[in-house]
C-alpha cells in the first residue's frame, strides 16, 4: 500500500474508534448526569412516578416525554448523539439541568423560591446571589425547630444542608455563596447550647445580618472611597458588564462631584451593560455604549479600567464575567491601568489557570430570546454554548482595590493572613 | 410531632389550594338533584373520573399538599366519601369550608370572604371545573409565581378557545373576554366582559402612558387559575361586599392597581402589610435588574446615597398572566353543557389513546373508540360509538348509542337510540325511545317509546305525569 492509501486506512479508522467512542461517551454521559446533581434525577423519577397516577389527565402515555418536550424556559435536554458532540468542550460541566418538578424533600419555601429564581437568572451577579441567599436562610432559620434528641447546633447544619443542595441543583454555586455558607456553619457550630432556641436562632440571624453588612454593604463602601481617589476630573473610565460595587463606585464618585465619563463594554448573551447604563445615565453621567468587538477603536481614549469580580483566585487571578479577560489584556497593551474592584469575602483559596476548569454555561433560555428558542431548539447539529466567566490572569491587572486597601494581584494570597484569619 | 424521628422539622407550607366547588347552574340538570341528594358539579365524570379528580391530581402533581375545598353544605357529605373512598388515592391533606347557602347565585367573593382566615399562606385558587394538559403543569404557573421578584400580586391562566363548530348551543356560550396584556412583563392590564360584544373599549389614559406596548385578545378564556399572595386576601375580604364574582370583578379591579395610582396609594397600606421580606436588598446589587423608574413622569432620582440602599424596592403590585396555547394541548373549563360534552370526547380520545388494550373481551359491536367501565353490561348486537359508559350501567339489546356520556347505574332497554346525550347516574332509558342530544337528570326515567330532540330533561316535569312523547323542555338555555 502506497503512503496515500496508508493514510487514509488510518484515517478511516480513527474516525470509525470516534464514532465507538461516542457512544459509550454518551453512555458514560447518561451515566454522569446521576453523579451531577443526584436532586435532578430523583426529581425526574418523582416525574416519572408522578406520571403513573396521571392516568385521568390528558394524554397519560406521553407524559413524562412531553412534560420534557415543553415550555421553553426549562427544558431537560436529552443527550442525542449530536449534542453530545457540542458538549465535548464544556462535557465536564454536564448538560444543563432543570428540574421542572416540584422540589424533592422538604425544601423551605424561601428557598424553592430562590432556587426557581436562581435558575431563571432573575437574580444575577456575585453580590445578588449571596445576599438573596443569606436573606433566605434567615427564613429558614427562623422557620427551624430543633428535633428532639439533638441540639441546635449540631442539626441545623445538616437541616441546611439539605436546603443548600436544592439551590445547587438549581444553579451552581458562586464563590461568594460558598464563604457565606462556610461563615455560618461555623456561626452555627459555636453558637450556646445552653442558650433557649429561640434566642440562638434571633443571634444567628443578626449575625448574618451582620455578615452582609459587614463585607458587603460597609465594604462597597470603603471600596467607593479609596476608588474615588484614583478618578481624576476629565477621565474616561471604562467598564464592563456591570458589577454591583463598580457601579457604587461611579455613581459616588459622580455624588461627589468628579467630572468623568464612562464607557460601558458589553456583550451576549447576558447583555447587564444595559442595566448598568441606564441607571448611570439616569444619574447624570455622560455614558457610551459599545459591544466588545468595537474595543479595539475606542481603547485609546479611556484612562482608567474598573470591572467587577465574581471572585479572587490566590494566585492573583480574576473569575469574572466571560469578555473581562479580553479587556485586560488590551487595556495591559496600551499600559492603561486595570483596576479590579472585589471585596475581600470573595477570596477563593484555589488555582484555576484557565477558564476551562471551572466555568458554567448559560441556559437557552437566557442565550436564546424566547421568540426565536424553538426553531432553534429544533435544530439538529446547532450547539449553543455560552460559558459566563472566564478567568483573567493576574499579569494584566494593575491593581485590586479591597475594603482593606490597594493591592497588587500578588498579594492577593495574603490577605487571610493580612486580616487576621485562617480562612477568608 | 414525631417522637421517635430525629430528622423531622416542620416546614411551612409554600402554598394552599383552594377548590371552589359550586353548584354548576350552567350544567343542569346534570347537577339536578337525585331525589333528595345533591349532584354536585365536582363529581360529575368526564371519562368515568370525577371532574374534581382531575384537579386534585393536577394539584398533587405540582406539589402543593394541602387543599381546602368550598362547597356549599350540602355537596359537603358527598364529595368527602368521594375523597375517602377507594377509587381516590393520594397525599393531600384536603379540608372543607362548608358554606350554608342554597342559593345557587352566591358569588364567589362572599364565599372565599368567609374562607380567608383558615388561609395563611400564598395561595393557588382553582375551580373544580378546569381540566388540564400534560404539557401545562401546575408547577409552571407556581414558577411565574416564585420567580416575580418585582412583587407580582398574582398570576393568572388564561388559555386559547379551541375553534368551535357553529352550533345553535354555542351562539349562547359567553364570549371570551377582551384581555389586554402587557407581553414585555406578561402583566395583566385589563379584562372586560360587558365589551365582548361590542365594537368600543374604554381604557384609562394611565395604561396607556405606563405601558405604551400592549396587545389586545379577544379569543383567551380565563381558566379560574390564579396563584395570589396572602395579601389578595385581604384584599378579597375588603371588597367582598361590593363584589360578586371573583372573575368577573375582582380581576378586573385587581388588573387596574398596577396603573390607577389613587387606587394604589389606598391600598398599599393593605397590602404591605402582609409583604414577606422582599429581597430587595439583593435585587439591587443583581445584575439584571432594572428598576422600571424610567417609566415614572416624576423627578429624576435623587443622589444614589440615601435612598438606594435602604428601604423597600416599589412592588409593581402587577398581575401576571400566563397564555396556554390551543395548540399546545387541549385545556377547557367545563362549566357548560357544551364544555362539557367536549371534555369528555377529548380525554376519551386521550385515555383510549394511552390503553390501548381494555382488560376483558371486547363486547359485541363495541368499537374501540368507546369507555365502558368494567362493570357494566352491553347486550347484543348493541353498537356503542365515541362514548363513555359508566360504572353498574345495563345495556340492552340492539341499542345505538353515539358520541354520549352514559352515567353510573343506568339502565337502558332494547332497542333505544341515543345520540349525543348526557344521562346522569340512574337513567333509566324505555325501550325503543330516542334521545338526541339531550341532558338528563338524575334518576329520570324516560318512557318507552319517548322522542326527544335537544331537550334539558328533568325529574320535575315527569312528576306532573304527562306522558307525551312531546314534552316541553325545562327552561331555555341561558340562566
Amino acid at each position: 500500500m502506497s503512503k496515500q492509501e496508508r493514510r487514509e486506512l488510518q484515517e478511516k479508522q480513527r474516525a470509525a474508534k470516534e464514532v465507538a467512542k461516542a457512544q459509550p461517551a454518551k453512555g458514560a454521559k447518561a451515566a454522569n448526569k446521576p453523579s451531577q446533581a443526584s436532586q435532578d434525577n430523583q426529581s425526574s423519577k418523582k416525574l416519572s412516578k408522578a406520571a403513573e397516577p396521571s392516568t385521568p389527565s390528558l394524554g397519560a402515555s406521553a407524559s413524562a416525554k412531553s412534560l420534557n418536550a415543553t415550555s421553553a424556559s426549562t427544558s431537560q435536554h436529552n443527550l442525542t448523539g449530536t449534542e453530545a458532540f457540542g458538549l465535548r468542550i464544556f462535557s465536564h460541566f454536564g448538560a444543563i439541568k432543570h428540574p421542572s418538578g416540584p422540589a424533592k424533600g422538604d425544601i423551605h419555601p424561601a428557598i424553592v423560591r430562590l432556587g426557581r429564581q436562581f435558575a431563571e437568572f432573575a437574580i444575577t451577579g456575585a453580590n445578588a446571589r449571596c445576599i438573596a441567599t443569606l436573606t433566605a436562610f434567615q427564613s429558614v432559620i427562623q422557620d427551624y425547630s430543633t428535633p428532639p434528641n439533638t441540639t441546635l447546633s449540631r442539626h441545623l447544619t445538616t437541616h441546611l444542608s439539605h436546603q443548600i443542595n436544592h439551590l445547587v441543583g438549581a444553579r451552581p454555586m458562586s464563590v461568594s455563596m460558598a464563604n457565606a455558607i462556610k461563615h455560618i456553619k461555623v456561626e452555627i457550630t459555636n453558637s450556646d447550647i445552653d442558650m433557649p432556641e429561640q434566642n440562638a436562632k434571633d443571634e444567628l440571624c443578626h449575625k448574618i445580618d451582620l455578615y452582609i453588612r459587614d463585607r458587603i454593604i460597609v465594604a462597597d463602601k470603603v471600596i467607593r472611597t479609596t476608588a474615588l481617589r484614583k478618578i481624576q476630573d476629565g477621565d474616561t473610565i471604562l467598564t464592563y458588564a456591570r458589577s454591583s460595587v463598580v457601579e457604587k463606585v461611579l455613581l459616588y464618585a459622580h455624588s461627589k462631584g468628579r467630572e468623568f465619563s464612562v464607557i460601558v463594554v458589553d456583550s451576549r448573551p447576558m447583555l447587564e451593560g444595559k442595566g448598568l447604563l441606564s441607571k448611570l445615565s439616569s444619574a447624570g453621567i455622560r455614558c457610551t455604549y459599545i459591544l466588545l468587538p468595537a474595543l479595539p477603536s475606542i481603547i485609546d481614549e479611556v484612562n482608567i479600567v474598573f470591572v467587577g469580580a465574581h471572585s479572587m483566585l490566590s494566585n492573583g487571578a480574576v473569575f469574572s464575567r466571560a469578555g473581562t479577560a479580553m479587556v485586560a489584556m488590551m487595556a495591559q497593551e496600551r499600559s492603561i491601568p486595570f483596576v479590579v474592584c472585589c471585596e475581600t469575602y470573595k477570596y477563593s483559596e484555589g488555582i484555576h489557570l484557565d477558564s476551562f476548569t471551572k466555568n458554567e454555561l448559560a441556559p437557552l433560555s437566557v442565550s436564546i430570546p424566547a421568540a426565536s428558542s424553538e426553531e432553534v431548539q429544533s435544530e439538529p447539529n446547532l450547539q449553543i454554548l455560552n460559558p459566563l466567566y472566564d478567568l483573567t490572569p493576574p499579569t494584566n491587572i494593575t491593581a485590586v482595590v479591597t475594603e482593606v486597601g490597594v493591592i497588587p494581584p500578588s498579594s492577593v494570597s495574603s490577605l487571610p493572613f493580612a486580616l487576621g484569619r485562617q480562612f477568608i | 410531632m414525631n417522637f421517635q424521628d430525629v430528622t423531622s422539622a416542620p416546614i411551612p407550607k409554600e402554598f394552599l389550594a383552594i377548590i371552589l366547588a359550586g353548584f354548576g347552574n350552567e350544567l343542569h340538570p346534570l347537577t339536578g338533584n337525585h331525589g333528595d341528594e345533591p349532584c354536585p358539579k365536582a363529581l360529575l365524570p368526564i371519562a368515568n373520573k370525577p371532574m374534581i379528580s382531575y384537579t386534585l391530581t393536577w394539584i398533587e402533581e405540582s406539589g402543593i399538599q394541602d387543599v381546602l375545598i368550598v362547597c356549599p353544605a350540602t355537596h359537603r357529605e358527598a364529595l368527602s366519601n368521594y375523597l375517602q373512598s377507594d377509587e381516590f388515592s393520594s397525599t393531600l391533606v384536603v379540608n372543607f369550608e362548608a358554606y350554608d347557602s342554597n342559593d345557587p347565585s352566591t358569588g364567589a367573593m362572599e364565599v372565599l370572604a368567609a374562607a380567608a382566615p383558615r388561609c395563611q399562606t400564598d395561595f393557588v385558587l382553582l375551580s373544580c371545573d378546569f381540566i388540564p394538559h400534560p404539557s401545562l403543569p401546575l408547577s409552571s404557573v407556581l414558577n411565574e409565581f416564585r420567580v416575580a421578584t418585582d412583587g407580582a400580586l398574582a398570576i393568572s391562566l388564561f388559555y386559547e378557545a379551541s375553534v368551535l363548530d357553529k352550533s345553535e348551543e354555542v351562539a349562547f356560550l359567553e364570549k371570551p373576554p377582551v384581555v389586554i396584556v402587557d407581553p414585555s412583563t406578561s402583566s395583566l392590564l385589563h379584562v372586560d366582559y360587558s365589551h365582548a360584544n361590542e365594537e368600543e373599549l374604554d381604557l384609562r389614559m394611565s395604561l396607556t402612558w405606563k405601558f405604551p406596548r400592549t396587545r389586545l385578545l379577544a379569543n383567551f378564556t380565563d381558566s379560574h387559575v390564579y396563584v395570589c399572595r396572602r395579601a389578595v386576601l385581604d384584599l378579597i375580604v375588603d371588597r367582598a361586599k361590593g363584589f360578586d364574582s371573583f372573575r368577573e370583578d375582582f380581576v378586573p379591579w385587581l388588573c387596574k392597581l398596577q396603573y390607577q395610582r389613587r387606587r394604589r396609594e389606598k391600598f398599599t397600606a393593605v397590602l404591605s402589610h402582609n409583604i414577606r421580606s422582599s429581597p430587595s436588598s439583593a435585587l439591587r446589587h443583581s445584575t439584571r435588574y432594572s428598576a422600571s423608574s424610567k417609566r415614572d413622569r416624576t423627578v429624576a432620582p435623587t443622589s444614589s446615597d440615601t435612598s438606594d440602599d435602604e428601604g423597600p424596592l416599589e412592588q409593581t403590585l402587577r398581575c401576571g398572566a400566563l397564555l396556554h396555547r390551543a395548540k399546545d394541548g387541549y385545556v377547557t373549563r367545563t362549566n357548560n353543557l357544551y364544555a362539557y360534552s367536549e371534555a369528555n370526547r377529548r380525554v376519551l380520545a386521550t385515555v383510549l389513546a394511552s390503553a390501548p388494550a381494555p382488560s376483558g373481551k371486547p363486547a359485541p359491536s363495541q368499537n374501540a373508540d368507546s369507555l365502558i367501565a368494567e362493570s357494566s353490561r352491553v347486550g347484543e348486537r348493541t353498537s356503542v360509538k365515541k362514548s363513555v359508559v359508566g360504572r353498574h350501567c345495563t345495556i340492552g339489546k340492539n341499542v345505538k348509542i353515539a358520541g354520549s356520556v352514559i352515567g353510573d347505574h343506568c339502565i337502558i332497554l332494547d332497542g333505544a337510540h341515543l345520540e349525543n346525550c348526557i344521562l346522569s347516574q340512574h337513567t333509566r332509558v324505555g325501550e325503543k325511545a330516542e334521545l338526541i342530544r339531550c341532558q338528563t337528570q338524575a334518576g329520570l326515567e324516560v318512557e318507552a317509546g319517548a322522542k326527544f330532540k335537544g331537550e334539558k330533561l328533568e325529574v320535575d316535569s315527569w312528576a306532573e305525569g304527562h306522558g307525551d312523547s312531546e314534552e316541553e323542555g325545562s327552561e331555555s338555555e341561558s340562566e
